[in-house]
């Protein structure tokens, strides 16, 4: 499967979107797909026409007929990626906790 | 339609863009000018929030403004029905003794044990000075004429109600638009794309992308938190700092008019309304009724663009309300204050937030760090492009926690060269597999990273 890391969000390409979707309204111009604590960094996709983001459980699926940048708010903390037209999953990776024992999101 | 920029006016957009950067990097105190803020605030409400002309309460730093929003919350839900019958009352000769009596004993406590270090060290020696006297004299200087009509008889609606969200929409549909088809139609492509880079994308990351959002981040973490698990019946208030940092905007749009570009005499005036507001004061919170206006830091310190200083809280304010960022990274003090040898690795173990353990790990040391594990798998010619230029190691860490196994991926990322160690399951044996588990444990290939 066909994957990008943008920082800790991880991009995967799939063949179709799954079902119960909820679509996801973009805000000043780009949809925000990964909020920072720390520097108010955003991991952003840009809200062009034919860019639609949806959400389930947590997790982001896009649907693009055009190519579309992810981008971060500051881009020197990370390069903007051009995301080929397609169906994409985007989450944040997964990361472990040795004191909780359990598997987590990271957070920046 | 203007179709080049002359050389004249390239040198003056950047003398203009530095002297927006000093607006909003600006550390000298703000006038308390009543009179002249009054007449740019009461611009504003009226034509752009329909509402009536707001009392001013000046505060030092967005800290105290928190603080003291959140104490008129918690009376407002004290007093609940009573409120207006007891304060109004009492508002000429009682008021202070009520609010002492009623309200400081009960939060006094509360807030004094159990503000994190930030504020703890900073302010509570002297927050009793700072708050209550700030409180005294806004309420009995400023705003007693103002209270029965403004404040005390909503007080609970208008503090929850912030403004600046309607102001912003306002802006965008009254102001903004209009601004933009003129400056559309008359200056060629290249010369927005200049002026939006220069003054739009360059001032809002020097300033707001950066500064503000800090801040922000800071005080929810540290102050709202704090108070609203405490103190049950506080809101979170949601700030957006409008005040000298917004200054980009106003550039973007001042500039073509200097060029020549013809606005409508309402949008000129406008414009140098809030350019005029901005030059004056630090941040600013609308509510109707009542608009706080804060001092401007004392110091900022930077790296670049970024807030950054290696010994020193990269900004402060005059009642010693402080943040300390690494890199631009919002990072506990004692990161900050800490000198690299006697970091404790304790902390890169409890530490949950990515980019503060990549400060912790940047200022620690990436070799030193490697040094306190093991290597099991590193990069082999052979590898995944991405991999090799991520510099992608597998290293167990168990040593640090005390435990037979622990995993963690090194990586280098590639915009910023700074190192992570992120860690894995520890049934993650290769490179491959953790890359997998942090996929969610999809086959994945990676054919960009960024």
């Amino acid at each position: 499967m066909k994957t990008y890391f943008h920082g800790e969000v991880v991009i995967v390409k799939i063949k179709e979107l799954p079902a119960g979707l909820k679509q996801i309204k973009a805000k000043d111009g780009h949809y925000i797909v990964a909020n920072s604590e720390t520097t108010g960094n955003h991991h952003c996709l840009e809200d062009i026409q034919g860019v639609d983001l949806y959400e389930k459980n947590g997790v982001f699926f896009l649907k693009n007929e055009v190519p579309v940048k992810i981008f971060c708010v500051d881009e020197k903390r990370h390069d903007t990626e051009i995301l080929e037209s397609g169906f994409w999953e985007i989450d944040r990776a997964n990361e472990y906790d040795f004191l909780k024992e359990m598997k987590k999101k990271v957070v920046d | 339609m203007i179709e080049k920029l002359t050389e004249e006016q390239e040198r003056n957009l950047i003398n203009f863009r530095d002297e927006c950067l000093k607006i909003g990097l600006s550390t000298e105190p703000i006038k308390r000018n009543i009179t002249d803020h009054k007449k740019l605030l009461d611009f504003i409400y009226k034509n752009y929030l329909g509402l009536p002309a707001p009392a001013i309460w000046y505060v030092d730093s967005p800290l105290m403004f928190n603080l003291v929003m959140n104490i008129l919350y918690e009376l407002s839900t004290r007093f609940k029905d009573n409120l207006q019958s007891n304060l109004q009352d009492n508002i000429q000769g009682n008021l202070w003794s009520n609010l002492q009596s009623n309200l400081w004993s009960n939060l006094k406590e509360n807030l004094q044990s159990n503000l994190q270090d930030n504020i703890r060290s900073n302010l509570r020696s002297n927050l009793k000075e700072n708050l209550w006297n700030n409180l005294r004299g806004n309420i009995q200087d400023n705003l007693q004429s103002d209270l029965k009509e403004n404040l005390w008889n909503n007080l609970r609606g208008n503090i929850q109600d912030n403004l600046q969200s309607d102001l912003w929409s306002n802006l965008q549909s009254n102001l903004w638009s209009n601004l933009q088809d003129n400056i559309q139609s008359n200056l060629q492509g290249n010369i927005r794309s200049n002026l939006q880079s220069n003054l739009w994308s360059n001032l809002r990351s020097n300033l707001r992308s950066n500064l503000q959002s800090n801040l922000q981040d800071n005080l929810q973490d540290n102050i709202q938190s704090n108070l609203k698990s405490n103190l049950k019946k506080l809101k979170r208030f949601e700030n957006v700092y409008w005040g000298n940092v917004d200054v980009f905007w106003q550039a973007y749009y001042l500039f073509p008019m200097s060029i020549g570009i013809k606005y409508k005499d309402f949008e000129i005036m406008t414009l140098n309304n809030f350019f005029e507001l901005s030059k004056k004061i630090g941040f600013i919170w609308y509510f109707k009724g009542i608009c706080f206006i804060s001092d401007r830091p004392i110091h900022i310190h930077r790296k670049g663009i970024q807030l950054h200083h290696e010994s020193e809280p990269a900004i402060s304010f005059k009642d010693g309300y402080s943040i300390w960022c690494l890199h631009g990274v919002n990072v506990p003090r004692k990161l900050v204050e800490t000198p690299k040898e006697k970091l404790d690795i304790e902390f890169f173990k409890n530490e949950k937030n990515a980019d503060i353990k990549a400060e912790f790990i940047r200022k620690y040391g990436i070799e030193r760090m490697v040094s306190l594990g093991r290597v099991i798998e590193t990069v082999t010619e052979e590898s995944n492009e991405w991999y090799k230029r991520s510099e992608y190691q597998l290293i167990d860490m168990g040593k640090i926690f005390d435990i037979a196994y622990a995993p963690h991926l090194k990586m280098k990322n590639l915009t910023t060269g700074i190192y992570h160690l992120e860690a894995v399951s520890p049934e993650c044996q290769t490179i491959d597999s953790a890359i997998k588990y942090r996929c969610g444990n999809k086959n994945v290939k990676i054919e960009g990273i960024k």
